[in-house]
């Protein structure tokens, strides 16, 4: 089974993601921060990452920079409800795979984490 | 004229608002239809001066239960944003989006301050992301902050964080409705700058 890993600050969105990926049969694990994420992502090694931009302590794009410090192939999709052209353009350079804009379309979620899990990593 | 003042310009013109924010607005209410899938549209909106101490009377009813969720705009655009719902509606939409029957949520805990906290920072981001400008800095707002008092107590909040600079505010009121009849959302965006245009 394919392991996904959830960051973000915001309870109520880990809460619907984690039901989301469970439902589609993913292993979910969770951060709260970049910091945390950096952290899961060196211990549990996940295919994919969903990683909120905005965090405390550490902020998406600097948790990005570092998981591909530890893995540059590292599939990470920014998901995040700022959805300006600077800070997309940002993501994609920082070696982003995908940029969603919340709220969550489960849909586009599911078909964002199928099309990077058959990139090689 | 300063560049942040440049920017408030570009929402409101001789105190009306521009293209760019009505489009901004209705941003917000297909955001908000998007995440709680129940339609929401604009009822209402208007832009106002209110001295400090007439805020609380602005909002109707200041003794009324509420949740206001406030956010900080962002340096490159000044100024603050309260998200305010009362607090029947902020319990059915809880239980909506936990996907609970009606009346399961009685109190705010964690999860539901999260879940109102999320409310404000759609909102805020999904403003942000209309009146943003290619040649501006990327808008961060701030994290949510969910305040669940009396309205005048909640609109307090504001006017303590501006009285040290000036007496008056201007204030982009909108409401959101669920239907023709109920409105259930108001947003105020309050421009830390007062534009003389």
């Amino acid at each position: 089974m394919k392991t996904i890993l959830i960051a973000d600050d915001a309870q109520f969105i880990r809460l619907r993601l984690g039901k989301l990926l469970s439902e589609h049969g993913y292993v979910v694990i969770e951060a709260t921060d970049g910091i945390e994420a950096v952290e899961c992502y060196r211990t549990a090694w996940p295919d994919a990452v969903l990683m909120d931009l905005t965090m405390p302590n550490k902020d998406g794009l600097a948790a990005l920079a570092e998981i591909r410090t530890i893995n540059p192939q590292a599939r990470v999709i920014m998901l995040t409800a700022l959805g300006q052209q600077a800070i997309i353009v940002e993501a994609i350079r920082a070696g982003a795979r995908d940029f969603l804009v919340k709220p969550i379309d489960p849909v586009r979620i599911m078909r964002a984490i199928q099309r990077v899990l058959e990139q090689p990593a | 004229m300063n560049d942040c003042l440049m920017r408030w310009t570009t929402l409101i013109a001789e105190r009306q608002p521009t293209a760019i924010l009505h489009k901004a607005l209705w941003y917000v209410a297909y955001s908000i239809t998007s995440m709680t899938g129940q339609e929401i549209t604009i009822a209402g909106r208007r832009i106002e001066t209110v001295p400090l101490d007439k805020l609380a009377a602005t909002a109707n009813d200041p003794d009324a239960p509420m949740i206001g969720v406030y956010l900080l705009l962002g340096d490159d655009l000044p100024g603050q944003a309260m998200l305010m719902l009362s607090l029947a509606d902020a319990l059915a939409l809880v239980d909506r989006l936990l996907d609970q029957a009606p009346g399961t949520t009685v109190q705010f805990g964690e999860i539901e301050r999260s879940l109102l906290g999320e409310l404000g920072n759609l909102s805020v981001s999904s403003f942000l992301n209309v009146v943003a400008q290619p040649e501006w800095g990327p808008l961060y707002p701030s994290a949510p902050a969910v305040m669940v008092d009396m309205l005048g107590t909640i609109l307090d909040a504001i006017a303590t964080s501006i009285a040290t600079t000036r007496d008056e505010v201007l204030i982009i009121d909108t409401t959101f409705r669920a239907s023709p009849t109920r409105q259930i959302l108001r947003l105020w965006v309050i421009p830390d700058l007062l534009p003389d245009a």
